[in-house]
C-alpha cells in the first residue's frame, strides 16, 4: 500500500510520544499542570489514529477490510480509550504513561508497516456480521487486557522501587488495583463476547476468515479466564493470577499483531 | 483460596479422600485451564499433521513446514503425539481431568450455593474470598442494629436482622452465586462434549468438486456429491454470496438434494455441514482438433495419474496452475484476470500460456473467456470457470453439549464480573463502651473495595 497512508498514523505517533514525554515529566518533577496538556495530546492522537483506520477502511471499501496496521492501531487506540474511560478522574498520569507507551509501540509498528510498504491489502474481508462483532469486541477486550496487564506491571515496579522513589512518586500506585480490576472486567466481558461471536462464526460458517486467529483468541481467553478466576474467587495466589494476566495480555498482542 | 473437603475418615485419610481434596480445589481449575492453553499454543506453533497424511503429496507439504533441525526425529516425536496434539492424550487428559474436577466441584459446592441463594441463616461454607473484621460502636447492641441495617440497605444490600437484634445477614446479588455453579457445569459440558465429540481434532475440512463424491461415515448416506455452485458477486474470485447444490446418498441420481447457502450450515442425520468457501477453479479439458479424441492432462502433483479433466485453483500458489500434456510434450499455464498493461487481456478472462518441452518462455499465449476454446499444436483446449465447494463436516451431536457449556461459562463469567455477589454475616456483642460489631464476609471479585465499603458502612466516622 502507498506510504501516504502512514502520514496520519505518524502524526498520531508524534502526538502520543509528546504526551508520554509530558506525563513522564509531570510525574518525575511533580508538575501536574503538564498532565492536562498531555491529556489533550493523547486524545488528539487517539482521534488521529482512529481517523487513519477509518481512512484505510474507506479506501478498502466496500469490503470494510482492516489491514494488520489498522489492527495494531486499533489495539493501541482501544487500550488508550479503555484507560481514558476508567481513569479520567485520576490525577496521576504515570499509569497513563505506561499505557500510552505501549500504544506508541503498537502505533510505531503500524506506521512502520505502512511506511516501508510491507502492508498489503488483506485478502480477508470482515463483512459477515458475526465476524465484525468478533473483531470489534475483541479489540475492546484486548485493549482492556493490555491496560490490566500494564497496570499489573506498573504495580509490581512501584512495589520494587519503594526505597528509591519519594512519596509523591509512589502515590501513583494509589487505587491502581481498582483500575486493574475494572479493566479486567471489561476485558473478560468483551473477550468472552468476542470469542463467542468467533465460535459462532466458525460453527455457522459465517466467514472462515477468522479461523486462523481463533486458536490464539481461545488461548488468550483461557489464560485470561484462569487469571481472572484466580483473582475473582481467590483460586490462585494473587501473584500467580496476575502473572497469568500479563501472559494473557502478551498473547493478546500476538493475536492481534501477528496472527489476525 | 477456599476448598471444601469430603468427610474425614478415621486415621489417615483414604486415597479417595485425598483425591477428593485435590479435585475439590479451585486452584485445579486454573491449572487445567493453563494446561489446555499450553497444548493449544504448542499446536499452533508445531506444524500439525493435516488430514490425509497417507497421501505422499500431503506428507511432503507438511514435512516442508517442519523445521529442518527436528526432521530426523519426526517419527519419534510423532509417536508422542506432538504432531497431532488436538487429538492426543496431551489434550484429552486435561479435558478428562477438567470433567472430573468440574463434577467434584459441583458436588462440593452446590449445597453451599443453594443455601446462599436461598438466604440460609445458618453457617454456610465460604465460596469466594473471605475476610472478617471487628469494629467498636458507642451505642448498645440493641440500638446499633437498626441504624447499621439502614446504612447497609441504603448502600444496596438486602438484609435480615434477627428478632433479638444481635445478629444479621446482608447480601448483594445473591443469585450471582449461581454463576459459580454455571462455570463448573459449563466446564463439565465443554470438556465432556469435546472428549466425546473429538471436535477439535476430527472436524473435517474438504474441498468438494463435481463428479468426485466424498465417502461419508453414515450408513444411510455413504457419500456426498457436489452438483454445482452458483454465486452472485462483483468479485468472482472471492464471492460473498452463493449456493451449493449437494446430493447426499448412494449413487448418481440417487439420494437427497441439499441446498447450502455460502457461509450457511445444515444439520443432516447428525452430520453438521457448513459451506465455508466457494473456491474458484479453472476446469481444463483437451481434445484432438481433428479426431475430437480426448487428450490426457497431467496435473503437477506427484502420484496423480493423467486425467481427461483437471481443475486448477485460481487462488493461491500460481505453481498449482500448471498442467502437462504428456502426449504433446507441452505444458500449459492458466491465469485469470490478473494481467495489466497495454497487451492485457480483459479483466475476467483467462490467459493460457503454452510451453514446449522444457522451454521457460511460452511458445504461444491465448486470452479467452470461460467456455471458449484455444488450439495449440493440433490440440483444442477448453476452459471453464467453475467453483469447488469448501465444506466443513462435523459428525455427532456432542457439539451441542459443547455449545451449551460454552454459553453457560460465558454467561456465568458475565454475571460474576458485572454483578459480583457479596454475603456477610454480622453479630453485635455488648461491651462496656457500647458494642462490638463482627462481620464475616464472603465476596467474589474486588475484595479490597468491598472491605473498605463495609468498614465505612459499619462505622461511617472511620
Amino acid at each position: 500500500m502507498d506510504a501516504v497512508y502512514a502520514l496520519p498514523g505518524a502524526v498520531a505517533l508524534v502526538e502520543w510520544l509528546l504526551a508520554c514525554l509530558l506525563y513522564a515529566l509531570g510525574w518525575y518533577r511533580a508538575k501536574y499542570d503538564l498532565n492536562r496538556v498531555g491529556d489533550s495530546l493523547a486524545l488528539a492522537g487517539l482521534a488521529t489514529a482512529l481517523a487513519n483506520v477509518a481512512w484505510l477502511a474507506w479506501e478498502l471499501s466496500p469490503g470494510l477490510a482492516l489491514t494488520k496496521s489498522s489492527l495494531a492501531t486499533g489495539l493501541a487506540a482501544s487500550a488508550v480509550a479503555v484507560y481514558a474511560v476508567l481513569a479520567h478522574r485520576r490525577t496521576e498520569r504515570l499509569s497513563a504513561f505506561m499505557v500510552l507507551g505501549l500504544g506508541v509501540l503498537f502505533q510505531a509498528y503500524a506506521v512502520g508497516r505502512l511506511w516501508w510498504g510491507v502492508e498489503s491489502v488483506p485478502p480477508a474481508l470482515f463483512l459477515p456480521r458475526w465476524a465484525a462483532v468478533h473483531l470489534l469486541t475483541g479489540l475492546v477486550g484486548y485493549g482492556g487486557l493490555v491496560v490490566a496487564a500494564t497496570l499489573t506491571i506498573l504495580s509490581f515496579m512501584l512495589s520494587r522501587l519503594k526505597g528509591r522513589l519519594d512519596l509523591n512518586q509512589l502515590s501513583a500506585g494509589v487505587g491502581l488495583w481498582t483500575l486493574q480490576w475494572r479493566s479486567l472486567q471489561i476485558a473478560l466481558v468483551a473477550v468472552t463476547a468476542s470469542l463467542s461471536a468467533g465460535l459462532i462464526t466458525t460453527w455457522w460458517g459465517l466467514g472462515q476468515v477468522m479461523a486462523d486467529g481463533l486458536a490464539w483468541a481461545l488461548i488468550t481467553w483461557l489464560l485470561l479466564a484462569a487469571g481472572a478466576y484466580g483473582l475473582l474467587q481467590g483460586a490462585a495466589p494473587p501473584r500467580l493470577a496476575r502473572a497469568l494476566l500479563v501472559l494473557a495480555g502478551a498473547v493478546a498482542c500476538v493475536t492481534v499483531l501477528a496472527v489476525s | 483460596m477456599t476448598s471444601i473437603s469430603a468427610p474425614q475418615t478415621v486415621g489417615w485419610p483414604s486415597l479417595l479422600d485425598r483425591l477428593w481434596r485435590v479435585f475439590a480445589s479451585p486452584r485445579l481449575t486454573c491449572i487445567l485451564l493453563v494446561w489446555v492453553a499450553a497444548v493449544l499454543v504448542l499446536s499452533a506453533i508445531i506444524p500439525q499433521i493435516p488430514p490425509r497424511i497417507e497421501d505422499p503429496t500431503v506428507r511432503s507439504q507438511w514435512l516442508a513446514n517442519v523445521p529442518t533441525s527436528i526432521r530426523p526425529a519426526v517419527e519419534r516425536l510423532q509417536t508422542l503425539g506432538l504432531f497431532n496434539l488436538l487429538d492426543s492424550i496431551w489434550l484429552r487428559l486435561p479435558l478428562a481431568l477438567l470433567l472430573a474436577h468440574a463434577l467434584v466441584m459441583l458436588a462440593a459446592w452446590l449445597p453451599a450455593i443453594w443455601s446462599r441463594v436461598g438466604r440460609s441463616r445458618g453457617e454456610v461454607s465460604a465460596l469466594g474470598k473471605s475476610f472478617r473484621f471487628e469494629r467498636e460502636l458507642p451505642e448498645p447492641a440493641q440500638q446499633a442494629g437498626q441504624p447499621l441495617i439502614q446504612r447497609l440497605e441504603q448502600a444496596g444490600y438486602r438484609t435480615f436482622l434477627t428478632p433479638d437484634q444481635v445478629s444479621f445477614i446482608a447480601w448483594r446479588w445473591r443469585l450471582s452465586w449461581l454463576g459459580l455453579a454455571g462455570i463448573y457445569l459449563g466446564l463439565a459440558l465443554v470438556s465432556g462434549g469435546l472428549i466425546l465429540q473429538g471436535w477439535l481434532g476430527q472436524a473435517q475440512e474438504v474441498s468438494l468438486e463435481p463428479d468426485n463424491p466424498l465417502p461419508l461415515p453414515l450408513a444411510a448416506a455413504p457419500n456426498l456429491a457436489l452438483e454445482g455452485v452458483t454465486v452472485s458477486s462483483d468479485d468472482p474470485l472471492r464471492p460473498a454470496h452463493g449456493v451449493a447444490l449437494l446430493r447426499v446418498g448412494g449413487g448418481v441420481g440417487e439420494g437427497l438434494s441439499l441446498t447450502l447457502r455460502l457461509h450457511g450450515s445444515r444439520l443432516w442425520q447428525g452430520l453438521w455441514l457448513t459451506f465455508v468457501d466457494a473456491r474458484p477453479v479453472a476446469e481444463v479439458t483437451a481434445a484432438d482438433a481433428e479426431t475430437a479424441e480426448q487428450v490426457l492432462l497431467q496435473p503437477f502433483s506427484p502420484h496423480v495419474a493423467a486425467q481427461e479433466r483437471v481443475r486448477l485453483p485460481l487462488l493461491g500458489d500460481p505453481e498449482a496452475r500448471f498442467v502437462g500434456v504428456p502426449s504433446e510434450n507441452v505444458t500449459l499455464h492458466v491465469d485469470y484476470g490478473v494481467a495489466q498493461g497495454e497487451d492485457a487481456y480483459p479483466e475476467g478472462a483467462f490467459s493460457l500460456s503454452f510451453f514446449r518441452g522444457a522451454e521457460a518462455t511460452p511458445a504461444s499465449q491465448a486470452s479467452l473467456r470461460s467456455r471458449d476454446e484455444a488450439t495449440f499444436d493440433g490440440v483444442r483446449y477448453r476452459i471453464i470457470f467453475d467453483y469447488d465447494a469448501g465444506l466443513h463436516l462435523n459428525s455427532g451431536l456432542w457439539w451441542v453439549a459443547v455449545a451449551i457449556g460454552w454459553g453457560m461459562i460465558a454467561l456465568s463469567f458475565l454475571v460474576l464480573t458485572l454483578a459480583p455477589p457479596v454475603y456477610a454475616r454480622g453479630s453485635l456483642l455488648g461491651t462496656a463502651q457500647g458494642c462490638r460489631v463482627t462481620l464475616a464476609v464472603d465476596v467474589l471479585g474486588d475484595e479490597p473495595r468491598r472491605h473498605r465499603e463495609l468498614v465505612a458502612l459499619v462505622r461511617p466516622d472511620d
